[in-house]
């Protein structure tokens, strides 16, 4: 007979018992509020298969040399440093600069320059092709059509295989573009150009220069501008900014 | 030692924190950690407004993490987000200091609901800057460890709760 086992007796000492049901209960409801939000996320920044194609393009008349939009002897010249993920930069390209173009561009009042800032990372790829395009004097139809499509789907607007699909869409020479985007042609010009715009103290994008051209063309950043505009301000602010600057060119 | 002073020793190592340690000193941990959150989401959320750029003090690249797509979910900034977490955490911190014991473990485990889903949210905000933006904002990645920190202080309290009297074998 195997001996009894001492009696079990109660004793006051206080144990802790975790209430582990609320915890997971808490727990799994926490990471579904995440789950949620970044599947809503996903779901808001959307994503589209379809090229866009801004309608201006198409009736565009101003010259395109690089990434200047104009005449180069036009009296003002604004000097625009951007950034391809930058939602206010798309909504100043899409909303704002096609009025200044048509008001002040086509009449050869102003030229308009386009610089790259803080051009690294997924956005690396998108800031050479735009200067892919800019070899075939298309730079500025290009760079509305990234814009243009960062607006519809920010997630893939910029992958390689869509950079080589706008310029089939905007009909340029595929073979031409595709070489100089596979070659990085323009890699190491993008990362100087937009290092120098962050050593001189160049943050935010978007951020406007106005000047006279003739002050403008021989400063490199910081410009000798007459107006500076940080961020993408109204057209009528635009507007009263380049009036004042051609009234001093007059 | 005698017997009784050796029983009444064991007694309190059994014991799990007292309630003073997790109803005071607790919430006023998670109610600082909350302050410097605020501070860190209110600054992003403070630059999204108001169009400024963001000071990285040379610390990763701020701006292509602030102005990119996934700086926002539909009209919401992420920064406004986190900073309503933040302000929603302090306020149970707040309430939970202010009522001590009365309502039980249900603001310690509110606090780490939300801290949980803060510092997953924060892990996958980081995933992105790693892997998808290819930058560091380094006030998003403060923010993240502050998370974390909430978490892991409101983590060691919610495995002391319970307390009740529990039959021991002898």
């Amino acid at each position: 007979m195997q001996p009894r086992r001492p009696r079990k007796k109660r004793s006051a000492a206080k144990r802790a018992r975790t209430p582990w049901v609320p915890i997971i209960i808490v727990g799994i409801g926490a990471i579904a509020v995440v789950v949620a939000v970044v599947l809503g996320s996903a779901a808001l920044r959307g994503g589209s298969s379809e090229v866009v194609i801004p309608a201006g393009i198409a009736e565009r008349t101003a010259r395109q040399q690089g990434p200047v939009l104009g005449e180069e002897d036009a009296p003002v010249t604004i000097v625009e440093y951007f950034s391809f993920n930058c939602p206010h930069c798309a909504d100043f390209a899409l909303d704002t600069a096609p009025r200044i173009e048509k008001e002040f561009i086509d009449n050869k009042s102003v030229r308009f320059e386009a610089r790259p800032l803080a051009a690294e990372g997924k956005i690396l790829a998108a800031s050479e092709a735009v200067e892919c395009a800019g070899d075939q004097s298309r730079y500025w139809d290009y760079h509305d059509v990234l814009f243009a499509n960062f607006d519809q789907d920010p997630e893939g607007a910029y992958k390689s295989g869509r950079l080589k699909e706008y310029a089939e869409k905007l009909g340029l020479n595929t073979e031409s573009f595709n070489s100089c985007l596979d070659s990085h042609k323009y890699q190491q010009t993008v990362i100087d150009e937009s290092k120098a715009a962050a050593q001189a103290g160049l943050q935010s994008t978007p951020i406007f220069f106005i000047g006279l051209t003739k002050d403008m063309k021989a400063e490199t950043v910081p410009y000798a501008s007459e107006k500076t505009i940080i961020g993408a301000d109204t057209y009528e602010v635009f507007k009263a900014a380049i009036e004042e600057v051609l009234k001093k060119a007059q | 030692m005698s017997e009784a002073a050796r029983d009444a020793r064991v007694e309190v190592e059994d014991e799990r924190p007292s309630s003073g340690w997790r109803s005071f000193r607790l919430p006023l941990l998670v109610l600082l950690l909350t302050l410097a959150g605020i501070g860190a989401s209110g600054y992003l959320t403070y630059t999204y407004w108001f169009d400024k750029s963001v000071a990285c003090a040379g610390l990763g690249s701020c701006s292509v993490v602030s102005e990119s797509s996934y700086s926002h979910m539909g009209p919401i900034p992420v920064a406004v987000l986190g900073l309503l977490g933040y302000v929603a955490i302090f306020a149970v911190a707040a309430f939970w200091l202010r009522v001590g014991d009365r309502w039980g473990d249900w603001p310690l485990l509110l606090i780490w609901g939300m801290a949980l889903g803060g510092a997953a949210y924060s892990a996958y905000l980081t995933y992105l800057e790693l892997f998808v933006i290819d930058a560091v904002c380094i006030w998003c990645v403060t923010s993240a460890v502050i998370m974390l920190g909430i978490l892991l202080v409101s983590t060691a309290g919610v495995l002391t709760m319970g307390g009740q009297e529990e039959e021991e074998d002898e």
